[in-house]
């Protein structure tokens, strides 16, 4: 019944290789895909270990679980407890299970400064029993850019305001200064015009007014001696003259109130 | 008119009839200056000051041989080194008073260095030295016209006080009112009295005492020296106190008390506060 004469060798045994030829080609896909398997350690055996936070702002499914830099799982799962919290389940490969310790902790960071946000697994310390499998870590979120700015805001605000009122006033000052020195400019002026004439003066006048007024008194002093002497004043005027100090027979001379300086 | 120029021409005679005092030397007036500056450093307790300024009086003296400023001065520098604790020295000083074979060294000052030692050894609590430098003291003395023969009864008054003799201490005191009264020291006149009126105590006398006391507090306060007012009024209180009046007792312990605060007289303020609390205050 064939439409066609099958003469042609070629032809011989088609279903055969066509079979064949499917079955290579199926066995390399599923090579390829557990190659790929492989490569993506979708077989390799895992932990999973959870935390728990209030957000899960951030925190992303798939989102790489890193210790030491180094790859060691992902965030597998994030669910809403019933109590509004989020529970984040990472999954780690089994071969770094060995650090992931019960006093270890995880943090969520961010990588450099415009980097992925990861979730980062502080090493345990040896002596710390290993962390079993559903078990929960701790957890902390390091302080974003966002919020290290929004501190330091809340910490400089006083400042700025006090800086800004420092300015204000010194604004002001600035305004008065050519005034002020003009008038510290009159007042130099006027100085050392004095200062000239008070020169002026005691170069001059001062010295013969010295000499004067101490002839003066010398003249005077004569005459008040002379006059002192000169009986009967004489004797109304007492001479200065060194006395004995006074040596109380009772026993209590000693200067009272004034504390003796030795 | 004639009257005018008269009265004029007479008082004019009169002015040239009388004796000028003799001008000092140079040295004399620069002496005078430093002592004058040791008395003031003196009564403002700046012994160290008073002690240089004196020893500088001293040697202008010394330099023209001016007995009676040397006196003097010797006496003055003695005085500050005892102030100043240095016993040893002051005692030498006094000794070269003491001992000066300058015939114009007056006798009255020897009188007053060995009143001084007797002073000494009366307040180092050596009675007998104290009566010896008395009784030479007198010696120098003389008569009572001695300018310190009014403390010297008083002197002699403590001492026969501390030996428990008050028939021997109210004599001397009662000789040394005399001489200090006609003397007008009122001070010594005061010390006379209080020295009375601690016979007294001593006899039981209390209301004799106590116008002892008054009448030695009179005279303290017209000489406004406030250490012998408490005194005055410490021993009035206690002769109060003996005879049973103690609210009059305690007023005159509380003036004693304010009068000693008012110049930070501690012994004095002690001594109050010792009897207001003796006597239940």
């Amino acid at each position: 019944m064939a439409i066609l004469q099958d003469d042609d060798a070629r032809f011989q045994h088609l279903n055969r290789k066509l079979g064949i030829f499917l079955l290579i080609a199926a066995a390399g896909i599923v090579l390829t895909l557990i190659s790929i398997g492989i490569e993506q350690k979708l077989f390799t055996p895992k932990t999973r270990i959870f935390f728990v936070t209030d957000s899960g702002r951030d925190i992303v499914q798939g989102m790489a679980v890193k210790l030491s830099g180094f790859n060691i799982g992902k965030v597998k799962r994030l669910e809403l407890s019933e109590q509004a919290r989020v529970r984040v389940t990472l999954e780690i490969n089994d071969e770094y299970m060995k650090w992931v310790r019960k006093d270890s902790k995880a943090k969520l960071l961010k990588e450099g400064v415009i980097g992925d946000n990861v979730i980062e697994v502080e090493p345990g310390k040896e002596a710390s029993p290993a962390l079993a499998k559903d078990s929960e870590i701790a957890f902390e979120r390091e302080m974003g850019m966002g919020q290290v700015v929004g501190d330091l805001y809340e910490d400089l605000k006083p400042l700025i305001k006090d800086l800004r009122s420092a300015v204000h006033h010194a604004d002001v000052l600035l305004t008065d200064l050519p005034g002020t020195r003009a008038r510290l400019d009159a007042v130099l002026g006027s100085a050392q015009r004095n200062f000239t004439s008070l020169e002026k003066v005691t170069a001059s006048e001062l010295p013969a007014a010295v000499r004067g007024g101490r002839e003066v008194v010398e003249n005077s002093k004569k005459v008040v001696d002379s006059l002192s002497r000169t009986w009967p004043i004489s004797n109304n005027v007492e001479q200065p003259k060194a006395g004995v100090l006074p040596l109380d027979s009772y026993g209590t001379d000693a200067p009272v109130g004034a504390a003796p300086k030795k | 008119m004639n009257r005018v120029i008269l009265s004029l021409v007479f008082a004019l005679l009169l002015s040239a009839c009388g004796s000028a005092p003799a001008p000092r030397s140079a040295t004399d007036e620069a002496a005078i200056q430093w002592d004058r500056r040791g008395q003031e450093a003196y009564r403002r307790g700046e012994y160290q000051e008073a002690l240089a300024a004196y020893e500088e009086a001293l040697r202008r003296y010394a330099s023209v041989e001016h007995a009676e400023g040397t006196g003097i001065e010797l006496l003055n520098v003695a005085m500050v080194e005892s102030r100043l604790g240095n016993r040893e020295r002051a005692l030498q000083v006094l000794d070269q008073v003491l001992a000066s074979r300058d015939a114009a060294m007056p006798a009255r000052f020897k009188a007053e260095a060995a009143y001084r030692r007797a002073h000494m050894d009366i307040e180092a609590g050596n009675a007998v030295g104290a009566s010896s430098w008395l009784e030479r003291a007198q010696g120098f003395c003389g008569d009572a016209s001695c300018e310190v023969a009014g403390r010297l009864q008083n002197m002699q008054a403590r001492l026969a006080l501390l030996r428990g003799d008050i028939t021997g201490a109210e004599a001397a005191a009662r000789r040394g009112l005399d001489i200090n009264h006609r003397r007008g020291d009122a001070l010594e006149e005061a010390n006379s009295l209080r020295l009375l009126a601690d016979g007294a105590s001593r006899r039981a006398q209390y209301p004799q005492a106590l116008t002892f006391y008054e009448q030695a507090l009179a005279l303290d306060k017209s000489a406004a020296e406030p250490t012998k007012i408490t005194l005055d009024l410490l021993g009035a209180s206690r002769s109060l106190a003996a005879q049973g009046k103690t609210d009059a007792a305690v007023e005159y312990a509380e003036r004693a008390r304010r009068v000693a605060d008012s110049v930070n007289d501690d012994r004095g303020r002690e001594q109050a506060q010792a009897l207001l609390k003796s006597l239940g205050r």
